[in-house]
């Protein structure tokens, strides 16, 4: 019985302790200079990172002749998203998807079309057309070269996605204007290259 | 002699429980399993409590800011999100206590692991993000505002703490409401990993309020 008071109160003084630890100190001014280093660090980082994502300081007015490939300022609340064993991606309202199979899917709306497929060619390859612009980027986490493109009316985005451990995803989306490109260009972007791909069915 | 036994059950069924309290109070990790490893996945190789020198081989170009901790690139190891997606770090943040990052040239031998930050620019990211963690928590976040210098930028701040408050993870996001403050640069996107009862803006390095951002902002 004396050595099970023993425990009992060794226990008891262990608990005790464990919940008597001293908070460490809260000084405010160490705080707001906190505050402000990590403040200060991601502003910095998104200076740093924003002309790869095609971020300018600021634009000169007048009609817009031409896009970057780097650039992605499009906004797309509302649009519908659509999945295929390639890709998975969101396209402006009217876009149904027409081909779907495992290595290639295709998507048709009313100012353009989008197809993606598996592609064992390199970049510039396999199509014509005059580069207006072009960026290496990340698609999904997987490098990715972006070529925007224009053969006479039409406005081209060719993309080829370099994926680890699996074929890689070219696609070729045609639309017939600038905005129409552009929201191609921010529906490649944004895309995510399916969990399927480059798994046996 | 069975009225003599009763007693000495209940003794032994005290014993038994204060026993396992203890063996729980030594035995438990220092960090949160669910924390430790979205550490791992995030930023691989770091972890919370460790000290800094443990994680020179793991953050690429880490240099110390004062008043926060040590800076730089986190590795990676492929996706970090479940079914295979990935989000893209570009900083990993070695977030020290308010003691240490006082130090003009903490040791890193020495200095110890407080917090976690790692940060991404990725557009997507605090959706994904978000998705996992709630469905690894199997709740919703708890939400709040992180102000900044400028009264204009607030970031969006949603947590998940452990059940019995013993860490969490905080993801932190600027706020974009309208559609024009799209074009006014990248999406910053923070998660933090932090041990402990959550702890407002002495967690986040921040200027924290409960209060959504939705409301912090002139209409």
């Amino acid at each position: 019985m004396n050595t099970a008071l023993r425990l009992s109160l060794l226990a008891t003084i262990a608990l005790v302790g464990n919940a008597c630890r001293r908070a460490p100190r809260f000084d405010p001014a160490e705080a707001a200079l906190a505050a402000a280093a990590s403040d200060s660090l991601t502003v910095a980082l998104a200076d740093s990172i924003a002309p790869a994502q095609g971020y300018v300081a600021s634009q000169a007015g007048g009609p817009v002749e031409s896009i970057s490939a780097c650039e992605d300022h499009v906004y797309s609340r509302g649009w519908q998203s659509f999945a295929s064993r390639i890709i998975e991606l969101e396209l402006p309202d009217g876009y149904t998807g027409t081909t779907q199979s495992s290595y290639r899917a295709r998507w048709n709306g009313p100012g353009g079309w989008l197809t993606a497929s598996s592609n064992s060619t390199d970049a510039h390859v396999g199509w014509s057309g005059a580069i207006t612009s072009e960026c290496d980027v990340f698609i999904s986490g997987s490098p990715a070269h972006v070529d925007l493109v224009t053969i006479g009316y039409s406005r081209g985005v060719h993309v080829l996605i370099k994926v680890q451990g699996a074929p890689d995803i070219g696609i070729e989306a045609q639309a017939t204007t600038i905005t129409g490109q552009a929201q191609l260009l921010h529906a490649i972007r944004s895309a995510r290259i399916s969990s399927a791909w480059g798994r046996p069915e | 002699m069975r009225l003599l036994s009763i007693p000495a059950t209940l003794v032994g069924i005290a014993l038994a429980i204060i026993f396992f309290k203890i063996y729980g109070v030594f035995t438990r990790p220092d960090v949160p399993r669910p924390v430790a490893i979205i550490v791992d996945q995030f930023a691989p190789g770091v972890s919370i409590g460790a000290k800094v020198a443990d994680a020179r081989h793991s953050v690429a170009a880490m240099t110390y800011v004062p008043h926060l901790g040590y800076v730089g690139l986190p590795g990676s190891r492929g996706p970090n999100l479940p079914n295979g997606y990935m989000v893209k770090f570009a900083q990993v943040r070695l977030l020290l206590d308010e003691e240490t990052r006082r130090l003009p040239n903490p040791n890193p031998a020495k200095a110890r692991i407080d917090a976690v930050e790692i940060v991404s620019g990725e557009a997507s990211a605090a959706y994904d993000i978000a998705q996992a963690f709630t469905m690894t928590f199997r709740r919703a976040p708890r939400e709040g505002c992180l102000h900044t210098a400028d009264e204009n930028r607030v970031r969006d701040v949603q947590i998940w703490a452990t059940p019995n408050e013993r860490g969490g993870l905080a993801l932190i996001t600027d706020h974009r409401a309208r559609s024009a403050d799209r074009a006014n640069g990248p999406q910053m996107t923070s998660v933090i990993g932090f041990v402990g009862k959550f702890d407002g803006g002495r967690t986040l390095r921040g200027n924290y309020t409960d209060a959504s951002c939705s409301l912090a902002l002139p209409s």
